[in-house]
C-alpha cells in the first residue's frame, strides 16, 4: 500500500458506491478529511450522509446487506481491504450518535470501558485517563463528586459528553458525530458545539447535521449531500455564501430540505 | 331486530362469565382439596423430620426417678404404642446411646416400642406409669424406640440439590447456545430449523425426557437411579425454556449499545459478554425461574431417573426422590392420600414462590426499559 505523500490528508474516499442490498445508497462519491479540520456533512433526509459517515468506521458492516465497492484509506491504508485490523480502525476513528448511549453503568466504568478493552488495569492510569477525559469533555466539573453514579443518572446533554469523553478516552485521531445534538435541548446543543471547537485542536472531526446554522457556526467545510450523491464541498463560508451548484443553493436557502 | 342482538349479546355474556366463573371453580376446588386433605399434616415435625422411620435399640442409665418424661398412646403402624410427648430437663432420654455407640437423643414424638424386655403395645399410660416406677435406679435399661417418618426434610433437600445441579449443567449449555442463536447464527434454514428444535423440545411430554433419561443416562451410562442422572435428564427439559427467554433478552438490548461499543474498538465477543449479557440478566433470571418451577413439577421424568429413595442424597450417584415424585409414589403405592396432598402443598406453595419472583423481575425489566 502506497503511503500518500500529503501529510495533511487524513482520510480520503475515492469512487465510493454503497449499496444495501440492491439498492445504492451512495453513488461513486469522492471526498478527502484534513487533519485538524470540522467536516459538516448536510443534506436532506435519506441523502446518504450518515450512510458516508458510518462507512468511515465500518459500523455499518453491522448492516445485513451493505456492500461497498470503491476505496476508503485512512492515513493512505485502505480500510476496506481484506485482513485489516477493523477493531484498530475503531479504535483510531471514534463514533459519537446520535441518540446519547451510554452503557447502563457507573459514570467512572463508561469511560474506562474502551481503556479497559485495550488491557488497562491500572488503577491509577484508570483514574487519570476518566479524569483527563472528562475534563476535555467538559463534563468533569460536574461529575466529579459522582463518578460511580449510573451514567444514565444525567441529563441527555450530560450523556452526550459523557459519550463524547467515552470516546477520547481511546484516544482517537478521528471523531466522527452523526447529528450529535438532534436530540438536546439549545443549552446543551451549545456547550456541545463549543466543545467540538476546543476540540478541533485536536482531532480530526466529521459531524453529520441536519441544522444548517450548527454547520455553519462550527465547520470549517461543509459537504452537501443529495440523493446519495456528493454535490458540491467546499469551505463552509463560501458554501453558504456563494454555492457553484444551484441544488446547493435551493437547499441552504430552504426551497426544499 | 334490536331486541334480538341485545338478546344474544346477553346470553353470549352470561355464557362467558359462567365459563369464566367455572375454571376458577375447579381451581378453587383442586387447591380446596389438596389443602383440607393435606393442611391438618403439616407441622414442624413434617418440614424439617426424617420421611423414612427408623427404629433403633438404645441404653440410658436411670437416675432415681425413671424415665422423667411425659408420655401418650397413639397409634402407629395399626396398633397402640407408647409416644414421648415431653422430656424432661434431666431425663435420662436425652443420653440416650444407640447400640452402635452413637449418642442418640430421644425427642417429642418418639415411639417407646419396648422398655427392657416388656413390649408397650395396647399400654396404658397408667400402666406405663406403674412400669417406670419399677424400673431400677441407677442401672441401664434397654429400650427399643421407633422415630416415625413422614417428614418433607429429605424430599425438599434434594429438590434443592436437583434444581442445582440440572441449572448447572443447562445455564452455561443455555446461555451459550442463545448467544450463537441471537448473534451468530446466520437467518436462514438452518437457524428456523434450530428454532424449531427448540421450540418442538419444549412441547415434548416430560415422560419422553424421562425414557431417554432412564436409557442414556441410568443404563448407558450406568449412573443408576441416582440424582445425576435425574439432574442431567432435567437439564435437557430446562434448555429450550433457558434458550428462549435468554435469546429473546439478548435481542432486547438496544442496538445503540452494541453500536457503542464496537464503535470504542471492542471486538463482538468483548462487546457480548461486557454489555449483551450483563443488559440480559433479568431475562435469563426469568428463564431460570420458570426452569425452577419446572423442576419443582416434575414427577415423571425423575420418577424413571432419580428414583424414589426417601433419603437425603449424600452424594451424586445416591438416588433422591424430590417433593413430587414423592407425593406420586405415595399415593400410588401407599394410597396415602392426605400424606400425598400435604407434599404437594409443600410443592405448591415453592412454585407459587418462585412464580411471583419471576413475574416481580419481569415487571422491574419492563420498567427499567421505559426509562
Amino acid at each position: 500500500m502506497v503511503k500518500e505523500m500529503d501529510t495533511n490528508k487524513k482520510m480520503s474516499v475515492s469512487g465510493l458506491n454503497f449499496y444495501y442490498d440492491d439498492f445504492l445508497a451512495l453513488k461513486n462519491l469522492d471526498l478527502e478529511i484534513l487533519k485538524n479540520e470540522v467536516l459538516a456533512f448536510i443534506g436532506p433526509s435519506g441523502c446518504g450522509k450518515s450512510t458516508m459517515l458510518r462507512s468511515l468506521n465500518r459500523i455499518n458492516d453491522l448492516i445485513k446487506g451493505a456492500r461497498v465497492e470503491g476505496l476508503i484509506t485512512l492515513d493512505g491504508e485502505d480500510i476496506y481491504a481484506p485482513g485489516y485490523d477493523v477493531i484498530e480502525l475503531r479504535r483510531k476513528v471514534g463514533m459519537v450518535f446520535q441518540k446519547p448511549n451510554p452503557f447502563p453503568m457507573s459514570i467512572y466504568d463508561n469511560i474506562a470501558y474502551g481503556p479497559r478493552l485495550n488491557g488497562i488495569r491500572n488503577k491509577s492510569t484508570l483514574d487519570g485517563i476518566v479524569e483527563k477525559s472528562l475534563k476535555q469533555a467538559a463534563l468533569w466539573d460536574e461529575v466529579k463528586e459522582k463518578l460511580p453514579d449510573n451514567g444514565l443518572s444525567l441529563s441527555g446533554g450530560q450523556q452526550q459528553r459523557l459519550c463524547i469523553a467515552r470516546v477520547l478516552a481511546v484516544e482517537p485521531e478521528v471523531i466522527l458525530m452523526d447529528e450529535p445534538t438532534s436530540a438536546l435541548d439549545p443549552i446543551a446543543t451549545l456547550k456541545i458545539e463549543d466543545l467540538i471547537f476546543e476540540l478541533k485542536k485536536q482531532y480530526t472531526i466529521v459531524i453529520v447535521t441536519h441544522n444548517m446554522q450548527q454547520a455553519a457556526r462550527i465547520s470549517d467545510k461543509t459537504a452537501f449531500f443529495l440523493l446519495g450523491e456528493l454535490i458540491e464541498l467546499d469551505r463552509t463560508t463560501k458554501l453558504f455564501e456563494r454555492p457553484r451548484d444551484k441544488r446547493t443553493e435551493d437547499y441552504i436557502t430552504g426551497r426544499f430540505g | 331486530m334490536k331486541s334480538k342482538r341485545k338478546k344474544q349479546d346477553v346470553v353470549f355474556r352470561s355464557l362467558m362469565i359462567f365459563c369464566a366463573g367455572l375454571v376458577i371453580v375447579f381451581l378453587g376446588l383442586v387447591l380446596g382439596y389438596i389443602i383440607v386433605q393435606g393442611a391438618g399434616l403439616i407441622d414442624k415435625h413434617f418440614l424439617t423430620g426424617d420421611f423414612d422411620a427408623e427404629t433403633k435399640y438404645v441404653n440410658i442409665v436411670t437416675g432415681g426417678d425413671g424415665l422423667l418424661a411425659d408420655v401418650d398412646v397413639i397409634t402407629y403402624d395399626k396398633s397402640d404404642y407408647i409416644a414421648i410427648t415431653k422430656i424432661n430437663k434431666n431425663s435420662p432420654l436425652r443420653d440416650a446411646i444407640s447400640t452402635d455407640g452413637q449418642l442418640y437423643p430421644l425427642r417429642v414424638g418418639d415411639i417407646l416400642r419396648k422398655i427392657d424386655s416388656t413390649n408397650t403395645v395396647d399400654m396404658t399410660v397408667d400402666e406405663y406409669q406403674t412400669l417406670n416406677a419399677s424400673l431400677p435406679d441407677n442401672s441401664t435399661v434397654r429400650l427399643k424406640i421407633t422415630r416415625p417418618g413422614e417428614g418433607i426434610f429429605p424430599l425438599a433437600m434434594n429438590t434443592l440439590y436437583i434444581i442445582g445441579l440440572s441449572l448447572l449443567f443447562a445455564l452455561p449449555m443455555a446461555i451459550f447456545s442463545a448467544i450463537y442463536l441471537a448473534e451468530y447464527a446466520k437467518p436462514g434454514t438452518g437457524l428456523e430449523i434450530i428454532r424449531f428444535a427448540t421450540s418442538s423440545l419444549a412441547g415434548i411430554p416430560s415422560i419422553i425426557f424421562g425414557l431417554f433419561g432412564m436409557l442414556a443416562f441410568v443404563k448407558v451410562f450406568n449412573l443408576g437411579y441416582s440424582l445425576l442422572a435425574g439432574a442431567l435428564t432435567l437439564s435437557i427439559v430446562l434448555l429450550p425454556t433457558i434458550i428462549g427467554q435468554t435469546e429473546e433478552a439478548i435481542k432486547r438490548v438496544p442496538l445503540t449499545l452494541k453500536e457503542g461499543s464496537l464503535a470504542l474498538g471492542a471486538t463482538k465477543l468483548q462487546t457480548i459478554f461486557k454489555i449483551m449479557l450483563p443488559n440480559s440478566i433479568s431475562g435469563i433470571l426469568v428463564g431460570v425461574l420458570l426452569g425452577v418451577g419446572r423442576i419443582v413439577a416434575e414427577s415423571a421424568a425423575l420418577l424413571l431417573t432419580a428414583g424414589t429413595a426417601a433419603a437425603l442424597a449424600t452424594n451424586v450417584y445416591k438416588s433422591a426422590s424430590t417433593l413430587t415424585v414423592k407425593a406420586y409414589a405415595v399415593a400410588k403405592e401407599t394410597g396415602n392420600v392426605k400424606l400425598a396432598s400435604a407434599i404437594g402443598l409443600v410443592a405448591i406453595v415453592l412454585i407459587i414462590i418462585v412464580n411471583a419472583f419471576a413475574k416481580i423481575v419481569e415487571r422491574f425489566d419492563k420498567m427499567k426499559g421505559k426509562i
